[in-house]
């Protein structure tokens, strides 16, 4: 792994930094005996057609322009439209000469090419045009040979550079700051002969520190506190103060929600239904708790890209979760359409490009979504690197996982099964000689029944009922069946019995005997040919578990394989088991909370044209249908049945493009599209409430077999339980008969007592069960009760699922994926190997290594190489953006030409460095630059600095900023006192209007509970509006730096919006509650809590006179007056301060 | 300086190669016949809320008046009402009469439909529940589904070789308002508001008048997307309080004082900040919405119509709905006569459906609900501009964002119509549109167009030709590109304009 490793960025490297030497080395250095002219013509020439003409007139020209062709001799000397473009040895007349130099005809359009190179084509033209050229390129060549050339220059690009080594500048007489930073930042203003600002005040940095690193409002304790600490001890005031906030839980919250907006966050997937994202909320927990703990960036990269393939995930000890399996979640996120491309073409195009663009802009800041159509037409991506990326992401399962740290059940699992155990035990010593005493019961409840026996003996009556009430006057249907072979289960019992009973004499009976004896063995062996013949068994689950490529997920999985005869323990009433299960895998075995899914491989590669599988599952579990990772598939089956059965799963012909089709069993949990838009959750007449978004369910299925069969149909039912029943001379008298019944029932109850049942016995047994037959309640005190108790808590302790939507690469079969022509679906190209970008050394991703297909470790791997430390250079840059509110490229998500170039190149590069010298630490990276002169400048530019630069990009002031959505929403949750401080959990609703059940738009409290921001559902189709006003980011789309506009909507939502009027009033009620002698004293508390500071004087007498404009009273009576006190805080809360900071 | 940083990815906007503009507000408000003139309307709002006291402060700002429109040509409209018949209405039930589905009813549509979602061969034609007849002096083929249409058929120029991308609702509703099956661009209503601005400077360019329904695609339909957001819709719902946050928390006299003390101390934050004008834009925006708080439910309040207005559009109708679309029409009068220059109705969902118009069963039963919600509003709202002679500086586009397949799985009582994208019909009327004609022509199956396609572009196109802007001409920076509404598409179709 390692060399692989060493060998990928090796290669980047060498490739990066000498591609162009090794380009020209490669078109063949000068040879002083070229008599032909060729060399001539393949260094000076050739490269410039390429580069320059190929694009619009060369084969590789989706239209070639003007009719001219310049990409072989003859078509070259033949010319287009307006005539020949080279004429050997005649320069005047070659019209490529013309246009070169821009005379009638402009060639390359709008850019005049360099005179040396011109002056390349008259020599060339006048030794006679040598040109080896005897055919045109092969279009995919042309443009090929393009490409390369235009990657040669693109490669040089500031940002695909490798992160230089530099060390900060000295700067002469430098008595500002010999922090690093702030040398490099003193150095460029100095340049510009511009000084740094001078410092804030304590308050105004306290307030800054505070936004900036929790997204909070100072406390007023540090507010009061902090001016006397600082000017005693700057430094260390300063520090303490950072420190505290580092370690507040709130700075998770804080640089979360700042990643949230890189990674388009979002709850639901939008679209017609806005369905719900499947955990992740999960995924924004994980963000806070890493950024509280400080886990190394190079690690959340790691876990973001391949977490589900890292050889040694991450568990949070506090959590208990495998962290590494959220990370992926990242992937999911963005919009999601409903269908597959099975049923829509075009579907899983259009998700994988949100994929790639949301990843080539979070980790890298390059835009490569934009060679979908075509190569890009700035930066070093190709059309081939998008579809070669596409592969890499396509490749693994999209879907959910457990993520609960393996093994977390463990210790309940095996306690679950101990008292199993136990419980089986007992019930053995219980049924054994329940079961002695079968033969002579059937034979008092059949032979001449009286209701003198009956009364002593209450389980005479019970046999009848279960054997057909045939002696007394209503026939069963059952009883009526034609013939004893088409009775299901133990229904033929009825039959042979009704008969037995109606015999006028021994020889009927026995006739009646042989008769059923017959009807079966014909039935058992037609059926057991036909079987044979059609059904082909891929495994008995039970004893041989899972065919190979077919993986499972879950606790109730891993620990639901079970042998014959295992009791299914009641969790509720009176009865010790629900049933008996049969060999095989049943997630509920334990316990209905864990969870479970099968993966079975695609479709063409299990055999036969059908696989059945033996099947039973209730509570929304269910089978669905993945096309190439169906990303939100509807193809869902529900199961809704206790008995096992067979169900059927066909082949299904591949279309537009897909690749891959399989099938996954899961439980509702593990169904990464549960719940499914309104509607599609049904079962015969009941349906998934709307409200109901899918959680603690108590999902099940279970699978006791596994045929594949070319025809349609299902394995018929051997009756193989009844072989022993018709071994042997049949009974001569109906007496006999009855015994044997009853004997034959004992085996199975023998078997399963001396632990040896087979399936057989089992449905035996659950016929006994069902029928009462079997004792199936535990006397009081007895060791069996409590066994059960114990059981049913151990069973409660049993956690609900954590679950996430994620990946899973196991066993799957890579894909590549085809180039569409142009970007159009409906033209599919030649398949693309699945590789990183090319601009990287592009190695193929595939290889033998197992686990690694699709290419992902690698592709972490190398993003956190700090070889070349591309990945930390665009993190620190966001870090930056977030601590000074614009990063050093202020385009974070785009360092491609379109973007823009950093203000201080070698300070973004000095961080970068340390950055991964420290371990990737975010913690300590903030640190340093909360620490830095820099970030305690003033706010106030001089009239110069802003002249030479208005846009601050030297940092020559600190810039006042306005307040993000969710820290204006904070804040006013802050002051006035309702803030809940709660970390984690589900989202909560935001307010709405109205509500759309179908959509599941449903309304939450006014002030979401008090809670965060961050913890408020983001909905892709109507996020909160409250939010959007001040720019909440469309959810949509990854997102860099948000916009900051300033509409008068903004304004009626202060002023106007119950949210905000009723925060006010509810500070009010605690203002009017506490001890202020004065108006004064009052508002001085006010503005303390809003504002970060206390009022000047004259802005204490303004508010003093509008809380008594407002008041109709004296003071005492003003300062219990809770509505003045609601329109002054009101009015505080609507002030341009309040939702900014300086 | 508006924004307080420099946004992201943001460029400047242009609309290159400016004439001089040759529309002035005041004409249009000469133009109004009704009781209801802009001027008048924001002077008795400033008087209500004792405006002037406030404005004082910022006497420069109450004095720079609305937005002048500045167009590349004559516009022919200044103004766009926008009836969106969410969920897509059947072509061959309405405007689009195949008298071939009727005779062939019931007879499997075989395998050469292979280039549509709904495409198995054994589905059936479906004739259509609704007789078609000719109309008005023109002779238009309106069917009897909209009797109330087809007395306007004379004022309608039916685009019936509409073509689509996708037939999904997402996808096609983000196409009719965006240009884009992804979206993430601006709405046409955005780049209209854009592109003229309000002649009202205390109405915004952009209104939808919705009812709280979240149509397929989101609200992201509506949205700026990268132009100012000051261009994004404003809602207008029609239950309860019209538009949020609109109704003052506090009496005008308490409000005036908070506003008072809020000017004070805004006013020396912005002195204090490093970017002072940033701040004195926001508190600008404080008057702006000082404004609007009577502005707004003044123009949505149709209490002030007539009582034989109000009954033309239906809103005395006992169907809740109805109720609800008839006072959304009439408010959209109200509002392009007040200067808003994009208004969008969106149809009311009556019950379950996906969108209301998409009625894959019980084609004729909810079809004829649909209609009978929204056609009456839709006519009278024509007529009535017409009467007032606005109809003639107003565009009325009235489109769903797919039709309906001219065949079902099985003929029953309660069979329906499935997406169809491949043909499909529209109408314009109003301001420079030739009424009583229609243009494009499907196949006789009405399976797909076939003559004189058309795409949303070029309706795109011809919306901004109409109001005086050239669509290749309305552009905005943003991602290195000038964006444009129509992307690198549309033509306006010359037969069409009067």
């Amino acid at each position: 792994m390692n060399s692989a490793r060493d060998d990928q960025s090796v290669r980047w490297a060498v490739l990066l930094r000498g591609a162009f030497c090794l380009l020209l080395a490669a078109t063949g250095a000068l040879s002083a005996a070229d008599p032909k002219g060729e060399e001539f013509f393949e260094r000076r020439i050739r490269p410039v057609l390429v580069r320059e003409c190929y694009a619009c007139h060369s084969s590789a020209a989706p239209e070639v322009k003007g009719g001219l062709r310049v990409d072989s001799r003859a078509a070259i000397r033949a010319g287009g439209e307006t005539g020949p473009a080279v004429i050997p040895g005649r320069v005047n007349k070659s019209l490529l000469i013309d246009a070169l130099e821009h005379r009638t005809l402009e060639m390359p359009p709008k850019k005049k090419l360099p005179k040396n190179i011109i002056a390349d084509f008259r020599k060339w033209i006048e030794q006679g045009a040598p040109d080896p050229r005897d055919h045109p390129p092969t279009a995919n060549k042309a443009a090929e040979q393009s490409w390369e050339l235009v990657l040669t220059e693109r490669r040089k690009w500031w940002s695909l550079q490798p992160v230089a080594r530099v060390s900060p500048p000295d700067v002469d007489g430098n008595d500002w700051s010999t922090r690093p930073v702030d040398r490099f930042v003193l150095a460029r203003l100095r340049q510009r002969h511009l000084m740094p600002a001078p410092d804030a005040d304590a308050l105004t940095l306290l307030r800054r520190l505070s936004f900036v690193l929790t997204g909070l409002p100072p406390t007023a304790e540090l507010v009061r506190s902090f001016p006397e600490r600082f000017a005693q001890n700057a430094e260390q005031a300063l520090a303490e103060v950072v420190d505290g906030l580092l370690e507040s839980p709130h700075f998770g919250e804080r640089m979360a929600r700042h990643w949230m907006d890189v990674v388009r966050y979002t709850d639901t997937y939008g679209y017609e239904w806005d369905n719900p994202a499947k955990g992740s909320w999960e995924y924004r927990d994980y963000l806070i708790r890493a950024f509280n703990g400080d886990v190394g960036f190079d690690q959340l990269i790691r876990e973001q890209i391949a977490g589900d393939l890292l050889p040694r995930p991450r568990v949070d000890r506090s959590s208990g979760l495998n962290e590494s399996l959220i990370g992926p979640m990242f992937y999911h996120m963005g919009e999601h359409r409903h269908g597959d491309n099975i049923r829509i073409n075009g579907v899983r195009e259009e998700m994988v490009d949100n994929k790639i663009d949301a990843f080539s802009k979070a980790f890298l800041s390059m835009t490569i979504a934009c060679a979908r159509c075509h190569n890009h037409k700035l930066d070093a991506v190709s059309q081939r690197d998008y579809y070669a990326m596409a592969g890499m992401f396509m490749t693994p399962r999209w879907t959910a996982r457990s993520i609960e740290a393996p093994g977390r059940n463990r210790a309940l699992i095996d306690k679950l099964k101990r008292l199993r155990d136990q419980i089986a035990g007992q019930l053995r010593k219980m049924w054994k000689p329940q079961g002695e005493k079968f033969a002579t019961e059937i034979e008092l409840a059949l032979v001449k029944p009286s209701e003198e026996a009956d009364s002593e003996n209450p389980r005479l009556a019970l046999w009848r009922k279960a054997l057909g009430d045939s002696t007394g006057k209503k026939a069963k249907a059952a009883d009526l069946a034609s013939d004893f072979a088409s009775a299901t289960g133990l229904d033929g019992l009825k039959w042979l019995v009704s008969r037995l009973v109606s015999a006028p004499d021994d020889a009927a009976a026995e006739n009646a005997w042989k008769q059923a004896s017959e009807q079966w063995r014909h039935a058992h062996t037609q059926r057991n040919r036909k079987n044979r013949a059609d059904f082909k068994v891929l495994a008995d689950v039970g004893r041989d578990g899972w065919p190979k490529n077919w993986v499972i997920e879950g606790d109730g999985m891993r620990s639901g394989r079970v042998v014959d005869g295992t009791p299914l323990i009641a969790l509720d009433g009176k009865a010790v088991v629900q049933t008996l299960l049969r060999r095989g895998y049943h997630t509920h075995s334990l316990s209905p909370k864990l969870p479970g899914a099968v993966r079975m491989p695609r479709q063409q590669d299990v055999p036969g044209k059908y696989v059945s599988l033996e099947l039973a599952g209730g509570e929304w579990s269910g089978s669905i249908r993945m096309a190439d990772n169906a990303f939100q598939t509807e193809a869902v089956k529900f199961f809704d049945w206790q008995k096992s059965r067979w169900e059927s799963f066909a082949d299904i012909a591949p279309k537009n493009g897909i690749q891959r089709l399989s099938y996954d069993l899961v439980t509702s949990d593990l169904n990464p599209n549960f719940p499914p838009r309104t509607g599609v959750a049904r079962v015969g007449a009941r349906k998934l409430p709307d409200k109901d978004m899918g959680f603690r369910k108590r999902s099940w299925f279970s699978v006791t077999g596994v045929v594949t069969h070319v025809q349609p149909g299902q394995p018929a039912d051997e009756m193989t339980r009844f072989s022993p029943l018709f071994d042997g001379l049949p009974p001569k008298t109906a007496r006999a008969a009855f015994r044997r019944i009853g004997a034959w029932l004992a085996m199975a109850v023998d078997d399963w007592a001396e632990g040896r049942p087979d399936g057989d016995d089992v449905q035996v047994l659950n016929w006994l069960l069902s029928h009462g037959l079997l004792q199936n309640v535990s006397s009081e005190g007895a060791a069996l009760a409590a066994l059960v108790e114990n059981y049913r808590a151990a069973e409660r302790a049993v956690p609900f699922p954590r679950t996430v939507n994620s990946m899973d690469e196991r066993a799957v079969v890579p894909v590549d994926y085809p180039l569409n022509i142009r970007g159009s679906i409906h033209d599919r190209g030649p398949n693309v190997p699945r590789r990183f970008l090319q601009v990287f050394g592009g190695r193929k991703a595939d290889g033998p290594r197992d686990g690694a297909r699709s290419g992902r470790l690698e592709l972490a791997s190398f993003l956190v190489d700090p070889r070349h430390a591309l990945a930390a250079r665009v993190y620190v840059n966001r870090l930056w953006q977030w601590v000074f509110g614009s990063g050093l490229v202020r385009t974070s998500n785009d360092f491609g030409r379109l973007g823009d170039r950093p203000s201080h190149p070698e300070l973004l590069d000095y961080l970068a460095r340390e950055f991964i010298a420290e371990g990737w630490s975010s913690k300590r990276m903030i640190r340093r630059l909360v620490a830095s002169r820099t970030f305690r400048q003033g706010g106030r530019p001089t009239e110069k600095a802003m002249a030479a630069d208005p846009n601050n990009r030297l940092l020559h002031h600190a810039a006042t900023r306005r307040l993000e959505a969710e820290a204006i929403r904070d804040s006013l949750l802050a002051v006035s006192g309702r803030l809940d401080r709660t970390l984690f959990g589900r989202s909560i609703n935001p307010h709405r209007h109205a509500e759309d059940s179908a959509k599941r738009l449903f309304s939450g409290p006014v002030d979401g509970n008090g809670r965060r921001s961050i913890y408020l559902k983001v909905s892709i189709m109507a996020p909160s509006k409250f939010l959007v006003s001040f720019n909440f980011p469309d959810p949509k789309l990854p997102t860099g730096r948000r916009d900051v506009t300033n509409v008068p909507a903004q304004a009626l939502v202060l002023l106007n919006d119950p949210f905000v009027v009723s925060l006010a009033d509810r500070w009010a009620g605690q203002l009017v509650s506490e001890d202020h002698s004065t108006p004064e004293a009052r508002i001085e508390q006010m503005f303390v809590r809003a504002l970060g500071r206390s009022p000047r004087k004259d802005e204490s007498g303004r508010w003093v006179e509008l809380a008594r404009g407002l008041s109709d009273g004296g003071t005492s009576r003003l300062m219990d007056d809770r509505t003045v006190w609601k329109n002054v805080a009101h009015t505080l809360l609507n002030t341009k301060e309040f939702i900014h900071f300086r | 300086m508006v924004r307080i940083a420099l946004p992201p990815e943001r460029e400047t906007g242009t609309i290159s190669n400016m004439t001089s503009p040759v529309f002035h507000p005041s004409d249009a408000a000469a133009s109004c016949s009704g009781g209801l003139s802009r001027r008048r309307l924001l002077q008795s709002a400033s008087a209500s809320f004792g405006w002037m006291a406030f404005s004082a402060l910022h006497a420069e700002q109450a004095a720079a008046g609305p937005k002048s429109a500045t167009t590349h040509h004559r516009p022919r409209v200044r103004s766009v009402i926008f009836c969106f018949m969410d969920g897509g209405p059947s072509h061959v039930d309405t405007f689009d009469p195949k008298p071939m589905l009727t005779r062939h009813q019931g007879q499997k549509i075989g395998d050469k439909l292979n280039n549509t979602l709904y495409n198995d061969p054994n589905r059936v034609w479906l004739g259509s529940p609704w007789k078609f007849r000719r109309r008005g002096e023109s002779g238009l083929w309106v069917s009897d589904l909209f009797p109330r249409i087809a007395s306007i058929a004379d004022e309608i120029c039916v685009l019936k070789s509409m073509k689509g991308l996708q037939p999904l609702h997402g996808q096609q509703n983000l196409l009719l308002h965006t240009g884009r099956v992804l979206g993430q661009a601006p709405s046409l209503g955005a780049w209209v508001s854009y592109g003229l601005g309000s002649e009202n400077q205390n109405l915004p360019g952009y209104v939808l008048l919705n009812n709280d329904w979240v149509p397929n695609g989101g609200m992201e339909n509506f949205a700026s997307s990268y132009l100012p957001a000051s261009h994004q819709a404003t809602l207008l719902r029609a239950k309860g309080v019209p538009v949020d946050n609109i109704r003052p928390a506090d009496t005008a006299a308490i409000q005036r004082r908070k506003l008072a003390v809020l000017a004070r101390q805004d006013a020396s934050f912005a002195r204090s900040a490093s970017d002072a004008s940033a701040i004195e834009a926001a508190i600008v925006n404080m008057e702006t919405a000082f404004r609007m708080q009577s502005v707004l439910p003044g123009v949505a309040d149709i209490g002030a119509e007539p009582q034989h207005i109000q009954k033309m559009y239906g809103v005395d109708s006992k169907d809740e709905h109805q109720q609800y679309y008839a006072m959304q029409a009439l408010r959209a009068r109200r509002l392009v006569e007040a200067g808003v220059r994009f208004v969008e109705i969106t149809c009311p969902s009556f019950d379950s459906n996906n969108s209301p118009w998409d009625q894959h069963g019980k084609l004729k039963q909810n079809h004829e609900k649909n209609a009978r919600i929204t056609e009456q509003s839709v006519a009278a709202l024509i007529s009535d501009l017409k009467q007032r002679g606005l109809l003639d500086e107003t565009l009325v586009v009235w489109a769903g964002e797919m039709g309906r397949t001219p065949h079902t799985p099985k003929v029953t009582a309660t069979c329906g119509r499935d997406h169809h994208v491949n043909g499909y019909s529209i109408f314009l009327a109003g301001g420079g549109i030739r009424g009583g004609m229609s243009y494009g022509e499907t196949s006789e199956f009405g399976n797909a167009a076939v003559e004189n396609i058309l795409t949303i572009h070029d309706v795109h196109a011809t919306i901004l030709q109409q109001l005086g802007m050239d669509h290749e001409r309305l552009t905005f920076r943003h991602g290195g590109r000038d964006q444009r509404l129509t992307d690198v598409h549309g033509h306006v179709p010359p037969e069409i304009l009067a």
